[in-house]
């Protein structure tokens, strides 16, 4: 039995469309056009304990609305949510001290006071005995160097050290389960290495099952034993890192750097360009038998100083994912073009 | 339990006294603002009991008196409970509210535990000196039966202040940003009922003992204090409305958080 | 000038997209009303004061919500929280006076309140209250009038944003507005007319800009002031006016120079 199970869930919420023009403002002040929107379409996995869980998706994909399910925020449309045996949405209660929860923009610490001061009344509400408390502050002290800016009130505090903060509340009562939201978003990298570090020693060292979401392709490579891929409401994906490798391995990327800067590429089957900076062009091809041909191409047309060939790397194996309705429909495209 | 709440209250009340405290200008000027917010009331009453002499059966001292109820209750009820009413409706908006269902601590007390709003401490000063003002002033005898008569029904009168801001609180798990709405009733509303509610027509009276029940808040003490419990019928009601509000106002709470679905994409 | 008219018209129609943001203030005004008219009939009803009926008190109300809205000044929230942000700089970049920006906004903000609040108001008051309500036919006076509510205009924007101005100076200005404010509410006759003053209260009121913001031109239509009145009226009041303007002219000398010195 897993630790955490999500069966057949779905998620839908009724949303006011704004319309637009003088009579339709006027109109929707009186009576509002509501259309529901399906946030979550039938998803379904499994967790076991100890697992690290990048839970991915461009925005708006209902990455958040699964979250807010699992930590029982909000209850499904349809379909259930398991967490070692409990409800979470009925029992909130209860469930809330097996959790912790980091949200990225929206701080859980009081404001006006010290940093350390929300760790304390933190310790009364968890309930946590002193002698735990002195050893996790140790701890944060020392793997995120809390106790540089512990007596600095909330508002004072950068944006590092208030995410070190948030951190060290949410995992102050050793809850079994952290949930992440965008933890890493505007960090500078050193800061991004110490919560890494931390993540992953207290995943270690004490079995918690770390479900994360982010838009930094490092914390995935570093962090996640496991990647889900949602896109549209719907499960794209659900392996580890290397699954997802394999499964595009076959596409290969092209790093070009041309004499002079291009503005157009001729038309190149099976390939999409995913970056430019400067004269350098990077692009996918889908078939590594095509390479050889894409490249006489390009090296026929233009002038180049450097290429370079390797596997597709996992940020863009996740772009692609993210557009994989979009890319279906570009295929046949083409391909009528050709035939 | 409720000593584990008092402790953890007492202990977020030191901390926040002494963050407070080392800006001693802001904090004297947030308390004459409202201590002045206050005293403009009670001009309107001073000059229109100067001029009127009599509103219906009530003269000058005992509307002084309904006054110093009506601020004193607001000021203690409010130094606990504003904060839930004027915070909430932004926390929803950006989300932090997900994360007071997410800890241990009922939602309502995580408010309450998360703001301490100092600045009623002007509305209680002058809710003071109006009582001891107009008891002064009047011709009764402070017998220890009144004082502890008068003591309950202040304490009654915070309870019922407190049952009103929380069922405020509520709204906004049933409408989109109530503020306004609660911002007219907690001060226009209020300060129309700290004048002798007997004066107004029907509705109006309707509106001050069922809707928002602020009648028992000043007028109903007042009459009981000065006129008896048995100068009108169902005036004992006073005494027991107090705590019966306040469980009601809870309930509200916890049915407006069970119905939040914590939209957003 | 054309921009300015174009900040006019863009205040007024952002005010009508939002649902929640127009129903509320609007009932929470005709509840301020109401129990305003409440109040005050209850009180006549119970005794008839010497020299006022309560026509004239309900007329006063009247009135008063009418050209309430003439002297609800919002600027200075903006105003101090674009100073404290040091996004004042940008603004001093732009090629238009703050001031004017700031008036336009406010002006706009002034025909909004009107359309929302005191339009319908005005409906609902006619239908059931016009026996009580009566404003006697005079022309003079309601020329008088007219230049009475333009004074109190300038005079109530003045003021508060000389208070937003203050955020140069001091860190939070909500303190010094509510003071202002409240004070004001006292002494320019919202709740309760300057008939009623006691003498001292009465006389601290002269020595004061607020009666000329609501009292003054209330009592002008309605017939209470005689001509001669009405000069010396007039005289102070634009004092008033033109004092503020000359300070809120000082006050920005004094703060342009405090934006070269600490440079944001």
């Amino acid at each position: 039995m897993a630790f955490i199970t999500v069966d057949a869930v779905s998620k839908e919420f009724k949303v006011e469309v704004k319309q637009r023009g003088v009579m339709g403002k006027l109109r929707s002040l009186v009576r509002p056009h509501i259309v529901i929107r399906q946030a979550v379409r039938n998803i379904s996995f499994s967790v076991d304990e100890g697992e690290i869980i990048g839970y991915l998706g461009p925005n708006g994909a209902g990455k958040s609305t699964m979250i807010k399910m699992l930590c029982g925020i909000l209850h499904p449309s349809s379909g259930q949510i398991r967490v070692n045996g409990c409800i979470p949405y009925i029992e909130r209660r209860k469930y809330s001290m097996a959790i912790g929860v980091v949200f990225g923009q929206r701080s859980q610490l009081w404001w006006d006071l010290p940093a350390i001061d929300s760790l304390e009344l933190y310790k009364d509400i968890y309930k946590v005995s002193a002698a735990s408390y002195k050893r996790s502050l140790d701890e944060f002290n020392e793997l995120l160097d809390l106790h540089e800016f512990a007596h600095t009130p909330v508002r004072q505090l950068s944006l590092g050290q208030r995410m070190r903060m948030e951190l060290a509340a949410a995992m102050l009562h050793h809850p079994q389960i952290l949930f992440l939201d965008e933890p890493t978003i505007g960090l500078d990298i050193m800061v991004k290495e110490k919560i890494r570090d931390f993540i992953l020693q207290w995943n270690t060292q004490r079995k918690t099952t770390v479900i994360l979401t982010t838009h930094d392709v490092i914390d995935i490579e570093r962090l996640c034993n496991r990647i889900l891929i949602i896109n549209n409401g719907e499960m794209a994906f659900d392996g580890s890192a290397k699954e997802l490798e394999q499964l595009y391995s076959r596409e290969k990327q092209i790093i070009v750097t041309f004499k002079d800067a291009i503005d157009r590429l001729p038309p190149l089957l099976h390939t999409t360009v995913q970056r430019r900076e400067g004269n350098q062009l990077c692009f996918a091809v889908e078939r590594s038998e095509d390479v050889q041909e894409v490249i006489k191409r390009i090296v026929n047309s233009y002038e180049v100083t450097d290429i370079q060939i390797r596997a597709a790397d996992l940020e863009s194996i996740i772009k692609q994912v993210y557009q994989t309705g979009k890319r279906d429909v570009a295929h046949e495209v083409v391909y009528s073009h050709f035939s | 339990m409720i000593r584990a709440y008092a402790a953890l209250y007492r202990k977020f009340i030191i901390k926040y006294a002494k963050a407070k405290l080392e800006y001693k200008i802001p904090l004297t000027l947030d308390i004459v603002a409202n201590m002045v917010n206050s005293l403009s009331f009670v001009s309107v009453v001073y000059f229109l009991m100067n001029h009127f002499s009599k509103l219906d059966d009530w003269q000058l001292n005992e509307v002084m008196l309904m006054f110093g109820f009506g601020l004193l209750s607001w000021g203690l009820a409010g130094m606990l409970f504003w904060a839930p009413v004027m915070q909430l409706e932004q926390l929803i908006i950006t989300g932090q509210f997900d994360h007071f269902l997410l800890k241990p601590l009922h939602p309502l007390l995580h408010l309450m535990f998360r703001h301490f709003q100092h600045t009623f401490l002007g509305q209680t000063l002058v809710g003071i000196g109006l009582l001891y003002y107009s008891l002064e002033h009047l011709s009764i005898w402070l017998t220890p039966s009144f004082i502890l008569n008068g003591i309950y029904l202040l304490f009654n009168s915070v309870l019922v202040q407190s049952a009103i801001l929380i069922a405020l609180s509520s709204l906004n798990f049933f409408v989109k940003k109530p503020l306004v709405f609660s911002m007219m009733v907690v001060v226009d509303l209020q300060v129309i009922s700290r004048y002798p509610v007997s004066i107004y027509h029907q509705g109006l009276q309707f509106v001050v003992s069922f809707v928002v029940p602020y009648i028992f808040v000043s007028y109903y003490p007042v009459v009981i204090l000065t006129r008896g419990v048995n100068s009108e019928p169902l005036l004992w009601v006073t005494y027991v409305i107090g705590p019966m509000l306040v469980a009601f106002a809870c309930l509200l709470f916890n049915y407006g958080v069970r119905r939040y679905d914590g939209a957003g994409s | 000038m054309k921009s300015y008219i174009r900040i006019f018209h863009k205040t007024i129609s952002t005010s009508f997209v939002y649902r929640s943001n127009l129903y509320m203030p609007m009932l929470a005004y005709f509840v301020f009303v109401f129990l305003q008219y409440s109040l005050w009939s209850a009180v006549f009803a119970l005794n008839e004061p010497k020299g006022t009926t309560i026509s004239q008190m309900m007329t006063y109300i009247f009135i008063g919500m009418m050209i309430r809205f003439l002297t609800t000044a919002t600027a200075s929230d903006q105003l101090s929280q674009e100073i404290r942000e040091g996004k004042i700089e940008l603004m001093l970049i732009r090629p238009y006076n703050l001031f004017l920006f700031f008036l336009a906004k406010q002006l706009g903000r002034i025909v909004v309140d009107f359309i929302t609040k005191g339009l319908p108001l005005l409906g609902i008051s006619l239908l059931f209250l016009s026996p009580f309500i009566q404003i006697p036919y005079n022309l003079s006076n309601w020329l008088y009038f007219g230049f009475c509510c333009i004074n109190a205009v300038i005079i109530a924007f003045c003021m508060d944003y000389m208070i937003g101005l203050m955020a140069f100076w001091i860190i939070e200005t909500w303190q010094l507005r509510f003071l202002i404010q409240d004070i004001g509410n006292v002494f320019s006759g919202v709740f309760i007319p300057l008939w009623f003053f006691s003498e001292p209260f009465l006389w601290i009121a002269n020595l004061l800009p607020y009666p000329y913001l609501y009292f003054y031109p209330i009592n002008v239509l309605l017939g209470n002031v005689d001509h001669t009145s009405f000069l010396s009226l007039t005289l102070v009041g634009l004092s008033w006016s033109i004092g503020l303007l000359v300070v809120i002219m000082l006050m920005w000398h004094l703060c342009k120079s405090r934006i070269v010195i600490q440079g944001g």
